[in-house]
């Protein structure tokens, strides 16, 4: 089981690189498992068009459980940014909602994991993402968009369907750091 | 190899205590955040009187006013009182219109099927659906 691990190896030292040559290949895996989860569930068809179930953050979830908070922000830029070009949505709005929504959510998601992770498990994690990240886009809109106070009749459907979100990518991603074992190392 | 890792209680047994109060706590600022949106009601300005798809009428709720008008049916009573509108009388067999009641607020709709007849307050109708998130 030895080469199944992934091992920390984020370092602090200058001298030494910000990661080891086979954690960058990782993330780079991880990022292209976002991007495809990304692009893939823009097909699925959805209710209203702004619900997504947002299972990209899987990748950045196994990230940041895996490899740190820097790692989990690296892979979510990376992935947001090659996912806008995939999706020819690069600099629209869209992608302005998507990257701020995406950030502040990895930020939240690495601070509570940093400080409470005795409090909340990846499930909880998860679900303050995806809280986050619907609740920083729905601001956003109502700020440069829309610029209407009513957009926020949305936000009791928001939550509500971000928990469930929340609870279904820390699923995934809890099987997944599972099966690499990553979780007995890190905690 | 962790066993039952497919089996959903085995998950529920992984929340801590704080992750169920998260949830419980989103769930009911979810749930009154409902409460205090259906509050905030946009009242309207004005309405639209269309009858058999033709716009015929157009209305400012302000002015207290009665009105009549000939549907496909017979006759469908339009009632302006305090900022409000409803149908006070119709025609038609099932008056579904009448017991829709009085209406004030932009988006809502009171519909006549048989006689043709649609009121509407109008409004800048709200256009997030344009909006696409990703």
């Amino acid at each position: 089981m030895e080469k199944n691990k992934i091992f920390l190896t984020l370092s602090h030292n200058k001298e030494t690189p910000l990661f080891s040559n086979s954690t960058f290949t990782r993330l780079s895996l991880l990022v292209g498992l976002g991007l495809i989860l990304f692009v893939v569930e823009t097909f699925i068809p959805r209710p209203l068009p702004w619900l997504k179930p947002g299972l990209a953050h899987v990748a950045t979830l196994v990230a940041l459980y895996g490899y740190g908070s820097r790692a989990a922000l690296i892979v979510v830029v990376a992935r947001i940014m090659l996912g806008a070009i995939v999706l020819g949505t690069l600099f629209n709005p869209a992608f302005i909602l998507s990257f701020s929504g995406g950030i502040t959510a990895t930020l939240f998601m690495a601070f509570f994991k940093q400080y409470f992770s005795k409090v909340f498990s990846i499930f909880g994690i998860s679900i303050i993402g995806a809280v986050i990240h619907t609740l920083t886009q729905l601001f956003l809109v109502a700020l440069l968009i829309v610029q209407k106070i009513e957009i926020f009749y949305l936000m009791p459907v928001m939550i509500l369907s971000s928990i469930f979100t929340g609870f279904v990518v820390a699923f995934v991603s809890y099987l997944i750091i599972s099966k690499i074992e990553i979780i007995s190392l890190n905690s | 190899m962790r066993s039952n890792q497919n089996n959903f209680k085995s998950v529920i047994k992984l929340l801590t205590t704080g992750d169920k109060l998260l949830v419980a706590m989103l769930i009911i600022l979810g749930i009154t955040s409902i409460f205090a949106i259906n509050k905030k009601r946009l009242p309207g300005e004005t309405c639209s009187v269309e009858v058999s798809g033709e716009k015929t009428h157009h209305l400012k709720l302000s002015e207290n006013q009665n009105l009549c008008v000939e549907g496909s049916m017979g006759k469908t009573s339009i009632q302006i009182k305090d900022n409000k509108v409803c149908v006070t009388h119709s025609d038609c067999p099932e008056k579904i219109c009448v017991r829709t009641g009085w209406i004030s607020n932009v988006g809502q709709i009171i519909v006549c099927v048989p006689n043709k007849v649609v009121i509407k307050i109008d409004g800048e109708k709200q256009d997030f659906f344009n909006v696409i998130t990703q």
